[in-house]
């Protein structure tokens, strides 16, 4: 009886000390109990998506009360901020960080962009706050990649550097046309992601006209013209209206700006 | 609370409840010699076990088969990795990082005669430091910087006891500071994210220096009650 008793209160302590808190723990391939996640976190996380997820199980994503933390945390813009928005890192370390999750962030994408057999994408809200990770980090990577070229150019003022960097600028705008582009499957989204999406817009393009307003916009209002006569949602009209509003606007401060210019170099010729 | 303290807790209730039974036993009719012989047997193997496991546990607590002396702030500059001899614990991680360190600093406050020295030390023998590369500065400097804090707020505490003026207990003003230090540890290691935000880090190293220029006054441990 006694020997019962001493078998029963071990596997007890077992059970208490070593299993307890195990049941509902997500997978080991995401490291949620970090506060920030690097690099290395976001590869263990699309390994963990790509190939640890049975067929039956869904990605992480907004709706599994015990997945949606890790959703958030992939998306978390603090992951990238963190590193790129401190100047006390050097600009090549900073580089090679978005670089690697540019590289990390377009896999996810892909990952996500699941769709079904309505061809309705499956994580759709997902969707639309990956893009707006990727917006975020698209703005850190190019003014990072620009600053690093400039700080190793032997001479940061001369023709080819600025030709590099405001290059590397007319790139990001690129990138977010893409974005608008995307817009041609509106119907793959859903009526919440739609006005998501919107709300993304007005948060992101603005600043990346803010960021980098000597860049050329005309493709984009042209694909922005394009693009609204097909779509059905007024929340992402309206938004696309307010970014061509913004860039008008910067167009006419620039042709203004220049006219000045232009005004107070001509040389006044004495009668 | 450490490991050894639960197993301690789980074999002590154990153990009391064969007290028990065997009290309650031994005041009725006495059982058979075998039966007492086994179930003596029984407590003896647990009784050790428990030894065992208690002695195991606190190693993992302090060191004592590597021990060395607490370091006291004056000597901190000798300091390094190699001084970090607390044990491992066997598959833990900081938030899922393998390259970190733990500190184990103390406030230690002896009051003799007129004089109170409040001296801020490190334990060796209870800090330790999970990374393969002993030769981490980065690591080591911010662990040296909870050492750095430690020592800070135990000069605020020898500024207060210089200043006092009538009776005070000295143990309440202990406890006030390390409430104080608690919060400036925890700040830190948030902010910092345990140097892995290094903008803050070296924010907090810059905080950190200016607090003990300032308080330099303060250096000595000893300090005279007027």
């Amino acid at each position: 009886m006694k020997i019962i008793k001493v078998i029963f209160f071990s596997a007890l302590a077992c059970v208490v000390l070593n299993y307890g808190c195990n049941s509902n723990k997500v997978s080991d391939d995401f490291h949620m109990e970090k506060k920030f996640w690097d690099v290395a976190d976001y590869e263990a996380a699309i390994s963990g998506i790509q190939f640890h997820t049975a067929k039956e199980e869904k990605f992480p994503n907004y709706s599994d009360p015990l997945k949606a933390p890790i959703f958030a945390k992939m998306v978390d813009i603090n992951n990238l901020s963190v590193v790129l928005e401190d100047t006390t890192l050097g600009a090549s370390h900073r580089e090679k960080f978005s670089q690697k999750m540019f590289d990390h962030i377009r896999n996810i994408e892909n990952i996500y962009e699941v769709v079904d057999r309505q061809d309705k994408f499956i994580y759709p809200m997902e969707l639309v706050e990956l893009y707006r990770f990727n917006f975020q980090l698209q703005l850190y990577y190019f003014k990072v990649g620009n600053e690093e070229m400039i700080k190793n150019a032997v001479d940061p003022n001369d023709a080819n550097t600025r030709d590099i960097a405001k290059r590397n600028e007319q790139t990001a705008v690129n990138n977010y046309e893409i974005y608008i582009s995307e817009l041609r499957r509106e119907d793959s989204y859903s009526t919440d992601a739609l006005t998501r999406y919107a709300e993304v817009i007005n948060e992101y393009y603005p600043k990346l006209i803010a960021e980098f307003p000597n860049a050329n916009y005309s493709e984009m209002v042209e694909k922005i013209n394009t693009i609204e006569k097909k779509l059905k949602s007024e929340e992402i009209k309206k938004a696309l209206d307010n970014i061509k509003g913004i860039i008008e606007k910067k167009n006419i401060e620039k042709a203004q700006a220049d006219s000045l210019l232009k005004a107070q170099t001509i040389p006044v010729i004495p009668k | 609370m450490p490991a050894y303290i639960y197993i301690l807790i789980f074999f002590s209730i154990f153990i009391l409840i064969e007290l028990i039974t065997v009290i309650r036993v031994l005041a009725k009719n006495l059982p058979t010699v075998k039966r007492i012989k086994i179930t003596f047997r029984i407590n003896l193997v647990i009784f050790f076990t428990g030894l065992l496991m208690l002695l195991a546990s606190a190693l993992f607590d302090i060191n004592y088969l590597q021990y060395e002396a607490p370091i006291p702030h004056s000597e901190w500059q000798k300091i390094s990795f190699r001084d970090f001899r607390g044990l491992n614990r066997p598959d833990q991680t900081l938030d899922g990082m393998n390259e970190f360190a733990f500190v184990v600093t103390e406030m230690r406050v002896k009051e003799k005669n007129n004089e109170i020295d409040v001296t801020s030390y490190f334990h060796p023998s209870r800090s330790y430091v999970y990374s393969d590369v002993l030769d981490n500065d980065k690591l080591l400097t911010h662990e040296m910087y909870h050492f750095h804090i430690n020592e800070y707020i135990c000069r605020l505490f020898r500024k207060e006891i210089a200043d006092l003026k009538g009776v005070v207990s000295i143990k309440e003003l202990k406890n006030k500071y390390l409430r104080l230090e608690n919060q400036w540890q925890r700040n830190y290691d948030d902010d910092s994210y345990h140097s892995y935000v290094l903008g803050k880090q070296l924010a907090w190293q810059k905080k950190v220096d200016s607090c003990l220029l300032a308080t330099k006054k303060y250096e000595d441990p000893i300090v005279i009650i007027k």
